[in-house]
């Protein structure tokens, strides 16, 4: 069965570039690009009205909100709290990544440290894959 | 002895008499004093011929001094508008035309006095004498209130736009027109109400010297109008006043004497009690002042350090903003290299992939070249740049260094080599690490032409050394001692190292090392001697 994965990014070259890559690896993306609709499928996700992700990768800067704010939310719920959550972003904050790393994601990425080749690794290692 | 009625206009007229000597003396350049001392002078005139001609024994004499009289206030009153426009501070002194306009009802006065407009009849009271005024005189009366509030008009537009010394000043000033009229109200029209008419003729007198009296100390008192140096001033002059006036009325030589050495004494004693009141007040003023003085620094200081906040706040949002804004071109630029290198897009010419590597690796350099920048500004900020971990590999680092800068020496024709067996864990941050190590091995090879670098380590007690030899352009002593640090301290020099590149790696991984705990210096025997950087970290 295809691995879910949860993009939440509003940079369309981003979006296709991610896209790209992950469906050509054979992983079934779901894309978001806006903070409330996020929260929007975490409460679905919660209310078992939507199949869960296996990984999430969040970036923090969204039209609407703080990414930080969507991690509360997955972390804050019992239902979701397991849920792999990759940050994916360019906004190199020592603070924002404090306050990440506390909320128990699996890794703080700086997309420009990170091409898509790197970004499968990381995921297949975390699903266990290959 | 002297009847007590007579004591008290001869009173007011030495006191009146006084301060106009010791306003003069005070400081006669000063067109003020002048001014008051004329005031008083003719305020005395007065004084005096209303006494002379209460005090008259014959009709003649009486009917003289009460004609004469009327000079006095038609003189003072006009002098009095006059110093009202330049006291405190002459705003619009008035023109020689205006002063002559504001004298030329006293004109009238001075050459009509002895006519009987001005005083029809004279006779005797028991009490004294009394008369019948003429038209003249009612005239006169008109001038002088009309003359009193227009001084008292003057003083209170003066008192609205003035502030600090000199609102005091006429404040004095005003305290001097409402005991005056306080007195004036007693003595002819509440005392005579209860049948007590007599003090009728020294009334005036009193008003105007009180006035005078007021106007004498809002003159000459420094700045110093503290209502605890003028109760003392008005408890010593009043003591003295009383102890004079007992020489006056003692009844023989010896009493007389006695008082004359109490009255000296006392003198003596209140002019050091006002010394000392004022000196004490003096003091308490400077350490107002001073402490004032403190609170305004202090608050200069917050503010500054608000401003300070903000600057930093504005500036660290500026920095964080433009890094993120760079980021994200990149980042699509690094995508869809990598895309393309890894076939997403099809299979692609080799000669076409040597491009796109080259491609990407100007991408990763542009990358390190930003998060480079972003960390300078933090450390320089004084921010916490770096976050350690325990037991940390620094291997992949080293493995990842040789590999990328390989690439890069082959290119130049020289070789790179690392050696790395047996490396301990250590507290680290790797990705800042990695940057410091690629930095100084970066450097290394810019600065070298033939032969290479070679990277090797060993551990020192309790310290992991890592050692960048090169066969390069070598350091002066000159270059070992600002390689780190010295350039970005001096701003000119800093603005070069921005300028051409160098020093910015060197002086961040120095910040790097230094975070870890750790230590980077270098070494060389001189110009195209070759080079060794070492980097000491500590092992925990």
């Amino acid at each position: 069965m295809e691995k879910k994965i949860l993009l939440i990014e509003d940079d369309f070259a981003i979006i296709d570039i991610y896209k790209t890559v992950l469906e050509t690896n054979g992983f079934d993306l779901e894309v978001i690009t806006w903070g409330e609709k996020a929260l929007e499928k975490i409460e679905k996700v919660k209310d078992r009205k939507e199949p869960k992700s296996d990984i999430v990768l969040l970036d923090l800067i969204l039209p609407d909100m703080n990414g930080i704010e969507i991690l509360r939310k997955i972390k804050g719920q019992e239902e979701t709290k397991d849920l792999p959550v990759f940050i994916l972003t360019n906004y190199d904050s020592k603070d924002l990544a404090k306050e990440a790393k506390s909320l128990n994601v699996e890794d703080f990425i700086l997309k420009t440290d990170c091409t898509p080749s790197e970004l499968i690794k990381l995921i297949k290692k975390k699903l266990k894959l290959d | 002895m002297v009847s007590s009625i007579l004591i008290l206009p001869i009173l007011t007229l030495i006191i009146i008499l006084f301060l106009a000597l010791v306003v003069f003396f005070a400081d006669p350049n000063k067109e003020t004093n002048r001014v008051f001392s004329l005031f008083a002078l003719w305020a005395g005139f007065w004084v005096f011929s209303v006494f002379m001609a209460d005090f008259s024994k014959n009709l003649d004499s009486v009917l003289f001094w009460s004609k004469i009289s009327i000079l006095g206030p038609a003189v003072f009153s006009p002098i009095l508008v006059y110093l009202s426009y330049i006291f405190p501070i002459e705003k619009n002194k008035p023109r020689n035309w205006q002063i002559f306009l504001l004298f030329l009802p006293t004109f009238t006065f001075i050459s009509s006095w002895f006519m009987d407009i001005n005083i029809k009849k004279v006779w005797f009271e028991p009490w004294g004498s009394n008369f019948t005024p003429g038209s003249l005189y009612y005239l006169l009366v008109f001038f002088i209130f009309s003359y009193f509030v227009l001084s008292f008009k003057n003083f209170y537009k003066s008192y609205k736009f003035l502030f600090g010394k000199e609102k005091k000043q006429i404040r004095f000033v005003f305290f001097g027109f409402f005991t005056g009229v306080i007195i004036g109200l007693t003595t002819n029209a509440i005392l005579p109400i209860f049948g007590y008419a007599q003090f009728s003729s020294v009334g005036p007198a009193f008003s105007v010297m009180s006035l005078a009296g007021f106007i004498a100390y809002s003159i000459t008192a420094n700045q110093l109008f503290n209502i605890k140096v003028i109760l003392t001033q008005v408890f010593v002059l009043i003591v003295s006043l009383i102890l004079l006036f007992q020489i006056i009325i003692a009844p023989s030589t010896g009493i007389i004497t006695l008082n004359i050495g109490i009255f000296i004494s006392f003198c003596l004693f209140g002019y050091y009690l006002v010394k000392s009141v004022i000196k004490e007040v003096k003091l308490r003023e400077q350490a107002e002042n001073l402490a004032k003085q403190e609170k305004e620094l202090k608050e200069k200081a917050e503010s500054l350090v608000h401003e300070f906040e903000r600057l930093d706040t504005a500036k660290n949002q500026f920095i964080m903003a433009t890094q993120h804004h760079l980021r994200t071109p990149l980042t699509s630029m690094i995508g869809y290299i990598d895309l393309l290198l890894s076939g997403s897009f099809g299979k692609i010419p080799l000669k076409i992939k040597g491009v796109l590597l080259k491609f990407q690796a100007s991408t990763s350099r542009l990358g390190r070249t930003i998060s480079e920048f972003l960390d300078i500004s933090q450390f320089q900020l004084g921010k916490e740049v770096v976050s350690l971990e325990p037991n940390v590999d620094i291997t992949p680092i080293l493995e990842e260094m040789e590999q990328e800068i390989s690439f890069e020496a082959k290119n130049k024709g020289i070789y790179f080599k690392v050696e790395k067996s047996n490396i301990p864990l250590i507290v680290a941050d790797s990705n800042k690490l990695k940057i410091a190590f690629f930095n100084i091995a970066d450097n290394a090879i810019k600065y070298t032409i033939k032969g290479g670098v070679s990277v090797s380590s060993k551990v020192l007690d309790n310290k992991l050394q890592i050692i960048f030899k090169d066969t390069g352009m070598g350091l002066t002593q000159e270059d070992k001692e600002s390689l780190f640090t010295k350039l970005f301290e001096r701003g000119a020099q800093a603005q070069k190292a921005f300028a051409t590149g160098r020093g910015i790696g060197l002086y961040l991984s120095y910040q790097i090392i230094k975070a870890h705990g750790g230590k980077l210096w270098a070494d060389s025997e001189g110009r195209n001697k070759g080079s060794i950087f070492y980097i000491d970290l500590p092992i925990k």
